[in-house]
């Protein structure tokens, strides 16, 4: 056989080899390269495990706000997990909480949802043990199932008499104060009129649970925002009459709709400003101003933002809205409860930032919503 | 055969090593494929493990309720027993999970139940002591826990069971692709690998047989009786080139040996030809004799008679002349293809030469130079006296007087010399050339013994087997000299 003849069949037989080899070690690493992509994530260790607990309705915020406290928690170690998100089944904030406290988490974030339950399972899990483990022992008591103390942090609603180790969120004494501020400007151009009128559209969203008798709230509103909102207005306009809360059933959603109709269809007594505590009302009453052909009859002022509320801003429907800074509460709730793991004491309330989009600056926000929504898309 | 080691280059070597890498290459290639195939079927095989994992926790959290509820019940201490039995197999089942906090849902959803089962089981104690101890309250608030725990956990164990249920099957997804993906590949490489080998035995095998063809070819070709073809040139170093090798000696062997033997075959051609042409002049010199027998026979006897008859009468001459003349005879009756002595051939001659001087009267003269030394040597009969005859009838017979006729034997660088001269007439260089090359035409009829100088030539040549034997040319001092070359080494 030629020699020519034997180099060319060696060469073939070790190319054949390296394709084989090549194209088995491809598959076997785009195989798993796909594993990876859902089971990657193990390799990360965090030194400390936060459940975070959302609260139901208003889902664009409490979203916002898991996401910029997972975010600042990636960056210090913190594994934030959306408690209860992948639970089947209803469960209240109590049931979540009672479970994280059993599930020994290193710490909890959530909102008070102004139930003695909830409060005293705060204090439960916050409380410094120390005292009765010495008493236990000294009476030959297992003292291994007692708790260690979890650090809880209360955000947008605060529960101050639970022991709670800090509170982020907005002051609704700031938020009322806003919204007045808001209403007494979208009136401005009805100065003609002798007297206005202002429903204060509120949701009650915790209905099942007992509802503290505290002076607080007012049935899931925070005295504080009414206060400083009517406070406000009053201070301002002698003409402005802020009607009682007009509360909206949570779980009947059509019914909460006919109840926003029933108050514009009647020109006579339509307000003459709407205030929305949450942007699902805030778009139904939008809708609602819309089919009764009450845009500029009924000035709106709206909760929070979504695509369709600036779009409404922007095409003057709505007049503004108000919003809290969802990321900001997530981002600090998470440094907040860092603190607390690392250095013990920490600020007993810590305030976050509220702003108003409206006309003038709905065009900033659009940009930014649309940077959002690109970076959720990658 | 012989048990000769292996050769490094032998066919069966190369067809063992055909057969090896082809089997070995097929062999890997089904051994790395089958490891290939087995590696994803094995992580096939693992994608649902953990729903069996949480499927197994949440039959050994029943088992762990049921014994509880079931001891609380009857307090009898075969049921504590089982009781207990159940919860050490379900905090091995809970040891199983994930205890710590890394970046994946579902797994710190298994470091929650973890938590809650520790806690559950907590709950659990308490409450068994607080049954012990009989405190109703304090129990029936701690068993409360223990049942909303349980209630807890199988939940978390449901919903994590789901959320693994979705991941596993996305992998599940994957990995049968994969696994499809890998068949096929397996398929194509060992078509290929196939192919490969296929074309490799085909080349190889035919670097093998591809000489054997050329030689068998040039066998053929030989065996068809063509010498010429040009030898196969086969390089390859295995038993074929070996063969090829002696095939190439044999056919260049096979070759000379035709080349020597055509050779011999026309020597030997020539050989018989010379015996023919020998043994056709000697059977015509015979038939000479024959014809010339009942003369000398008759003439022999009678002058025998003659010779008595004049020795009675005291004619004494005559008796010479008649008794010469009987002996010139009785030695032409004898045999002409026996050989005889020179000294014979000279006794015979000097009796023709008395009998022709008688007849002519001493008309010629004869002289002899005799070395007697040679005498004795050998030579075919009937050779000398022709050649004087010849001298006699075609030099000097013409001559009125002075006719000389000489005879000289001698001997010159290991050969004999018999010369005939005379100083007749001469001989030009046409006749000798005539008479040299056998084209003269004779009448023998009338020489005395009725056999010419060509007969006399041809035997010479035939005996002697050589063309220089006799030469004929013009003597020193005129007339014409007749030599005959005996070899002196040839026989005595």
């Amino acid at each position: 056989m030629k020699r020519k003849n034997i180099f060319w069949i060696i060469g073939l037989t070790v190319i054949f080899v390296i394709i084989i080899f090549a194209v088995t070690i491809m598959v076997s690493i785009s195989t798993d390269s796909k594993l990876n992509k859902i089971k990657g994530k193990t390799e990360i260790k965090y030194k400390y495990h936060v459940a975070f607990i959302k609260s139901s309705g208003n889902d664009e915020i409490w979203d916002a706000i898991y996401k910029g406290a997972k975010a600042n928690g990636e960056k210090d170690g913190i594994y934030v997990e959306d408690f209860g998100g992948e639970l089947d089944g209803d469960y209240s904030r109590v049931d979540l909480l009672r479970m994280a406290i059993d599930s020994k988490v290193d710490g909890i974030i959530l909102e008070y949802d102004g139930s003695s339950a909830m409060q005293s399972l705060i204090s439960e899990a916050t409380k410094d043990r120390e005292d009765d483990i010495e008493k236990a022992r000294k009476q030959n008591i297992d003292t291994s199932n007692y708790l260690q103390p979890i650090p809880i942090i209360t955000i947008m609603t605060d529960a101050p008499d639970s022991g709670r180790t800090s509170f982020v969120g907005p002051s609704d004494n700031k938020i009322g104060e806003i919204y007045g501020k808001e209403v007494v400007k979208s009136l401005e151009k009805k100065k003609l009129k002798e007297s206005l009128n202002v429903d204060f559209l509120v949701r009650n969203i915790d209905q099942g649970n007992e509802q503290t008798s505290s002076e607080e709230s007012v049935v899931g509103v925070p005295n504080q925002l009414y206060y400083g909102l009517k406070s406000y207005v009053n201070s301002h306009s002698k003409k402005i009459v802020i009607d009682e809360p007009k509360i909206l059933p949570s779980e009947d959603e059509f019914a909460s709709v006919s109840l926003i109709v029933n108050m514009i269809e009647n020109k006579k007594t339509r307000p003459d400003a709407m205030v929305c505590l949450n942007t699902f009302d805030t778009i139904n009453t939008y809708l609602t101003v819309v089919d009764e052909n009450a845009v500029g009859d009924v000035q709106i002022i709206g909760y929070y933002y979504s695509k369709e509320i600036l779009d409404k801003i922007d095409s003057g429907v709505i007049f503004s809205s108000v919003c809290i800074d969802a990321n900001e509460i997530g981002k600090t709730s998470v440094s907040t409860i860092m603190e607390a793991f690392e250095w013990k004491s920490v600020s007993e309330r810590i305030t976050t930032p509220v702003y108003v989009i409206d006309k003038d600056n709905v065009q900033e926000f659009k940009k930014k919503l649309l940077g959002e929504v690109k970076s959720d898309d990658e | 055969m012989t048990n000769k080691p292996l050769r490094r280059h032998s066919i069966q070597l190369k067809l063992i090593s055909i057969f090896v890498i082809v089997c070995g290459v097929l062999f890997a290639v089904n051994i790395y494929i089958y490891a290939d195939l087995n590696k994803t079927i094995k992580k096939i095989d693992s994608v649902y493990s953990n729903n069996i994992l949480l499927n197994n926790l949440s039959d050994r959290l029943d088992d762990v309720q049921n014994n509880l509820y079931q001891y609380l019940k009857r307090k009898e201490s075969p049921l504590m027993e089982e009781f207990y039995v159940s919860q050490t197999a379900y905090e091995n089942v809970v040891a199983e999970l994930n205890h710590t906090t890394v970046g994946d849902e579902s797994l710190v959803m298994e470091k929650n139940i973890v938590g809650m089962s520790d806690t559950y089981i907590n709950y659990v104690e308490s409450a068994l002591r607080y049954k012990r101890g009989n405190n109703v309250d304090l129990y029936s608030a701690e068993y409360e826990k223990v049942v909303n725990m349980y209630n807890y956990i199988k939940s978390n164990v449901d919903s994590l069971n789901t959320v693994v249920f979705k991941q596993n099957s996305g992998d599940y997804k994957i990995l049968r692709q994969s696994l499809d993906y890998t068949i096929m590949l397996s398929a194509v490489f060992l078509v290929l690998t196939v192919i490969l080998a296929f074309a490799w035995v085909i080349l190889v095998t035919r670097g093998i047989t591809k000489p054997l063809v050329t030689l068998s070819k040039t066998a053929d070709a030989v065996a068809n009786g063509d010498m010429n073809i040009d030898l196969p040139i086969i390089s390859s170093n295995d038993e074929v080139g070996t063969l090829s090798l002696a095939f190439n000696k044999m056919l260049v062997s096979i070759r000379s040996y035709i080349e020597e033997t055509k050779e011999n075959l026309l020597r030997e051609g020539k050989m018989k030809e010379n015996e023919l042409i020998m043994k056709n002049d000697l059977k015509e010199a015979e038939l000479k004799y024959l014809q010339a027998q009942i003369n000398p026979h008759f003439l022999f006897n009678t002058l025998n008679a003659g010779a008595q008859l004049s020795m009675m009468e005291g004619a004494e001459k005559t008796y010479v002349f008649i008794e010469n003349m009987a002996d010139f005879f009785r030695y032409n009756v004898r045999k002409i293809d026996k050989d005889t002595t020179i000294k014979e051939e000279l006794e015979i001659t000097d009796n023709y030469i008395y009998i022709m001087n008688v007849r002519f009267s001493g008309q010629f003269s004869y002289e002899k130079t005799i070395d007697n030394r040679l005498v004795n040597f050998s030579m075919p009969s009937m050779i000398l006296q022709p050649l004087v005859e010849n001298s006699i009838n075609h030099g000097i017979r013409e001559m009125e007087e002075g006719g000389k006729i000489c005879v000289k034997l001698y001997s010159e660088n290991d050969s004999i010399m018999l010369v005939v001269s005379d100083n007749g007439k001469g001989i030009t260089d046409d006749e000798i050339e005539k008479i040299m090359e056998g084209k003269e035409q004779e009448d023998n009829s009338k020489n005395s013994s009725g056999i010419g100088l060509q007969n006399v030539i041809s035997r010479l040549r035939g005996y002697y087997g050589s063309d220089d034997v006799f030469t004929i040319r013009q003597g020193s001092v005129g007339g014409t000299e007749s030599v005959i070359k005996i070899p002196m080494n040839l026989e005595k």
